[in-house]
């Protein structure tokens, strides 16, 4: 997930998705943020939690 | 004037007023006169507003005049971070995108409730750019510095806030934390730093950053001054208005105080450990808990800000991706193509995360943590060494405050001193949520018998 030409693939085909000028920024620093960012959903993404597990966020209609 | 005004607290001036021995338009005008002097040094201000200040002042002197009670705040000097709404100004957020946003008609909730009560709102205060930043940096209007040692960062976001009370310019600032913007920036700068429970403070007439995370809070030098406005910016929410300042002399006594184990004891500087130990002492516990899996539960709010945080400027990153600061931009453009189902794992992980920490108040009334894992880095400083390897400072200022906000918990910060140490580093005193009392009672005790202190930078007393 975190090699180079993932996060380099990651970063483009959602940029062309969601209409983001990412030729704006420095494109290192986008794909060092998506480094982040793909250990941090690593972390949470692993760690065990029942399917009937509520979202902290509340609905109150 | 012969009030002491840089080392009286909140509550003497006000007294001074209300007797009649101090004159708010005093008080102010030397105000006034301070942040001309020193703002320039320090970068805290971006916006003045002598004109409102003294009208108030002069408003507040002529109710006394005619025997009128002046409030529980007459007179008193504070200051907000930009992101609060402050009637005909621009609620720039530290941003330069803001520029051209009309001028806010309103002043936001607490600062209503502030002014209405007495105080005197000097100005508007730097900040990181959208509040997304623990260095107090800001590439439009300047960084923020430390008014202990200008060489170094405040911290941030509330950047311009931690410097204006540290330097005496104002006695309370209002800041924001939604990772550790208070906790961070009051650590590096010496102050007493309340973070209070997720929902507590209205943010009516805040600029958002995470509407997951954001809380509105405040800075000051002692904890009865944080009490004494706490109490009076609570309100316009659902929950009912608790009180605090009747409470402080209750204590530590009879409290039960743990240590914050395992991941709040490693990754940081031995003064990190060496602050909480001390306070440890102070309060007679070598207890420890363990909030498990706290790495996960910063990681998740790591993804919840990017992603939010993205969500929330994603126009302003289309239209006008280059008037971001660079490092705030490729952060947000990364956030914005985070994929749903991280985000449904991170605040299903959140509950998760509360109720062990609700497990563990079930055995403690209250757990100490370092606040942030150093002093305070240069201005400008980009990496330092954290055990043993080098680390970037923007993404670490925050590794143990990111854990409790995740989840709501109030926190005082309180400043820790060692002797031949230039630079102070703080402690959170952390609570079960809604138990804002318990958190400030042990700041209050812990002040009042000289553990901790927030003097005003000696360049500036």
């Amino acid at each position: 997930m975190d090699n180079e030409a993932t996060l380099t693939a990651w970063c483009e085909a959602m940029a062309s998705l969601i209409d983001l000028p990412i030729e704006a920024g420095e494109r290192a620093e986008i794909i060092a943020g998506l480094r982040v960012i793909a250990q941090q959903m690593k972390l949470v993404g692993g760690f065990p939690l029942d399917d009937r597990a509520e979202p902290a966020p509340q609905f109150e209609p | 004037m012969r009030l002491d005004l840089v080392q009286a607290s909140a509550r003497e001036i006000a007294a001074s007023v209300a007797s009649g021995e101090t004159r708010a338009s005093e008080i102010t005008d030397s105000s006034l006169a301070r942040v001309s002097a020193h703002d320039p040094k320090l970068k805290a201000f971006t916006y003045v507003t002598a004109e409102r200040a003294r009208a108030k002042a002069a408003a507040i002197d002529a109710e006394r005049k005619a025997g009128r009670a002046p409030g529980p705040l007459a007179g008193v000097p504070f200051a907000a971070k930009n992101l609060y709404d402050v009637a005909g100004l621009v609620t720039q957020a530290g941003a330069l995108i803001t520029d051209d946003d009309p001028p806010a008609k309103a002043d936001a909730f607490v600062i209503r409730q502030l002014e209405a009560a007495g105080a005197i709102l000097l100005g508007a205060l730097n900040m990181d750019e959208f509040a997304y930043g623990f260095t107090g940096e800001n590439i439009h209007r300047g960084n923020s510095l430390n008014p202990h040692d200008p060489r170094h960062m405040t911290g941030g976001s509330s950047g311009g806030s931690a410097a204006a009370v540290a330097s005496g310019m104002v006695k309370v600032a209002l800041g924001s934390d939604t990772n550790g913007s208070i906790r961070v920036p009051a650590s590096l700068c010496g102050l007493f730093g309340l973070k209070p429970t997720f929902g507590r403070l209205s943010r009516e007439g805040l600029c958002p950053f995470v509407a997951s995370l954001d809380h509105a809070g405040l800075l000051a030098r002692s904890a009865g001054d944080l009490a004494l406005f706490y109490d009076i910016m609570q309100g316009g929410t659902h929950r009912a208005a608790e009180p605090v300042c009747a409470l402080l002399e209750e204590g530590a006594k009879g409290l039960r105080i743990a240590i914050a184990g395992d991941y709040f004891r490693r990754g940081g500087k031995p003064e990190a450990f060496a602050a909480v130990d001390r306070i440890a002492a102070a309060l007679g516990t070598k207890r420890e808990a363990i909030l498990p899996s706290a790495d996960v539960a910063r990681a998740a709010a790591y993804l919840i800000t990017a992603a939010e945080g993205a969500a929330l400027h994603l126009e302003r990153l289309r239209e006008r991706p280059k008037d971001f600061d660079p490092a705030v931009r490729d952060r947000l453009f990364a956030g914005a193509m985070i994929p749903a189902q991280a985000m449904v794992k991170a605040q299903k992980f959140r509950r998760w995360f509360r109720d062990q920490a609700r497990a563990i108040f079930a055995e403690f009334d209250l757990i100490l943590a370092p606040a942030t894992p150093c002093r305070a880095p240069l201005s400008g400083q980009k990496l330092m060494e954290l055990d043993g390897a080098e680390v970037s400072v923007r993404a670490n200022l925050g590794i143990y405050t990111q854990p409790i906000s995740f989840i709501g918990l109030p926190v005082v910060t309180v400043p820790v001193w060692t002797e031949g140490e230039r630079l102070p580093i703080g402690v959170q005193v952390i609570g079960p949520a809604w138990r804002e009392d318990l958190v400030l009672r042990v700041a209050y005790d812990l002040e009042k018998r000289g553990v901790v202190q927030a003097p005003v930078a000696s360049a500036f007393a």
